[in-house]
């Protein structure tokens, strides 16, 4: 396990963080959820930047304030507000990760910079918000690290620049060693990328799946009340209340495609899903 | 820690105005003949201050927090401001110090080595400045550490002005003392100062290593 993260509890004021997630080698794991779940929280916990409450996070195997320099030379991490100072320019920042990082490819760094078209000269404060988002990503993979942490990296990007960083991103996984915790508020992103998927609301997981599941095995719903009176929930987890009577989340839509084909039924989206889980009411 | 020290050294490069402002008046200082140990002292003291605006460039922005995800530990972050400082204070003192001795002789002054002994104090005493305000700005950062310095400072003066009401008082001759420290050779009190300034330093660090250890990000 490249990160493992059990049981951590943080708590700020009214907020409790309080989950635990699993990133296998080899594997893109996506984390969702809407503004002020714990995402940003789940990743400084991850990166050991406030301290926990309870529970433990292994990097490598490694409790984290076990890791050496070596160690974190291996992971490569962007942060959705936070990052090298606006004030060095990419030319600075080329020589400050050569000091840094034994495995930085400096010559690489510069060519996707300038195939980027970011200027190497100019300071980064004066970028725009997506070049400053590239320049991000690019130097979170500049050095062969085995864990990225990608904290928002899509944030900023138009369409075209998106698709470009996602490609990046599966380059990046060719080796097969390597593992990444990414999270975006556009689920789409993560939908073409991820391999599985955590959900995260008021700072707990409710939902981990596989993402070719979720798409694949979610499904919705939409019945009558007289419909809900009769239908077998075994396989129902969430309800939300409609004008027409119910809309219903499932995780096995094709046993009711099976045993009750008059409804009507909605192949599931991650969008759909996470409004599901959120709003909807527990069976 | 040679990354840290990079990157200080870079940023440093939008205070390079500054800098050279600094330079130049140092000199015309120097030129007009002012007193040359004060200048060296000046400047080395406003050159170590560079590790404060370091330490300012980091937190801006919430930087600390992405510095942190870089192969680099608390420890060596803490350790890297006083050497920074350090360089930044002793990069002063070297240009200004040689350029007040090149003045002294050309002038056809004595006493260049007591010169150049005082210079070596007063670069021994930035060791100790660093000690108190390194501290004090990683704790409190930018805007409270200003504050906490000046009112630091203000109680080393109340405290200085307190001891000499309290002599005269008490009518204690304090100017005896003052002429048995004068008295001493030059040697053994360098020595003693560069060995306090040292442990000061070694004391600063510590206290610093436990404040970025309690710091969140």
């Amino acid at each position: 396990m490249l990160l493992e993260m059990e049981n951590i509890q943080k708590t700020y004021g009214d907020f409790t963080l309080n989950c635990s997630l699993k990133l296998e080698p080899g594997y893109i794991t996506g984390l969702i959820g809407p503004n002020g779940a714990g995402k940003t929280t789940l990743f400084k916990s991850a990166l050991g930047l406030i301290s926990l409450d309870q529970g433990k996070v292994t990097v490598f195997e490694k409790p984290f304030d076990q890791l050496s320099p070596k160690d974190r030379q291996n992971m490569g991490v962007v942060l959705a507000e936070s990052g090298f100072s606006g004030y060095l320019t990419i030319q600075d920042i080329t020589r400050i990760m050569k000091n840094l990082y034994q495995s930085f490819d400096q010559e690489r760094f510069i060519k996707k910079c300038r195939e980027s078209g970011l200027p190497l000269n100019k300071r980064v404060k004066d970028l725009s918000a997506g070049m400053k988002g590239k320049v991000k990503v690019l130097a979170a993979m500049s050095h062969e690290a085995r864990l990225l942490i990608l904290d928002e990296p899509t944030a900023g990007l138009d369409v075209l620049a998106r698709e470009e960083l996602l490609d990046t991103i599966r380059e990046y996984m060719e080796p097969g060693d390597r593992s990444i915790l990414i999270s975006s508020h556009i689920s789409t992103d993560l939908e073409q990328l991820c391999d599985d998927l955590y959900l995260i609301d008021h700072g707990n997981i409710v939902l981990h799946e596989e993402t070719d599941v979720l798409l694949g095995s979610y499904g919705l719903l939409k019945v009558t009340e007289e419909q809900d009176w009769k239908l077998d929930k075994r396989y129902i987890l969430r309800r939300k209340k409609e004008a027409y009577g119910y809309r219903l989340l499932t995780d096995k839509i094709s046993f009711y495609r099976e045993n009750q084909p008059e409804i009507i039924m909605e192949k599931g989206s991650v969008d759909e899903v996470i409004t599901m889980m959120i709003r909807g009411e527990r069976l | 820690m040679r990354g840290l020290l990079l990157k200080d050294l870079l940023l440093l490069k939008n205070q390079r105005r500054f800098f050279l402002l600094f330079f130049f008046m140092s000199a015309g200082m120097l030129l007009a003949d002012f007193n040359s140990v004060f200048v060296i002292n000046y400047v080395t003291m406003i050159f170590s201050l560079f590790t404060l605006s370091s330490i300012s460039y980091d937190e801006f922005d919430n930087g600390y927090a992405f510095l942190f995800t870089l192969p680099i530990t608390r420890n060596q972050y803490a350790a890297e401001k006083y050497v920074f400082g350090f360089v930044t204070g002793g990069m002063g003192w070297i240009v200004v110090t040689i350029f007040a001795v090149a003045m002294n002789v050309i002038r056809g002054r004595a006493g260049t080595g007591e010169l150049v002994v005082m210079a070596v104090l007063y670069l021994f005493i930035s060791l100790l400045f660093l000690a108190v305000v390194v501290p004090i700005q990683l704790k409190f950062g930018a805007e409270k550490g200003r504050i906490v310095l000046i009112v630091f400072i203000g109680v080393i003066c109340s405290a200085g002005f307190v001891v000499a009401r309290a002599a005269k008082t008490l009518q204690l001759d304090l100017s005896s003392t003052v002429a048995a420290v004068s008295a001493l050779s030059t040697g053994p009190v360098i020595a003693c100062v560069f060995l306090i300034s040292l442990a000061a330093v070694f004391g600063s660090y510590l206290i610093s290593v436990k404040i970025m250890k309690n710091k969140q990000f």
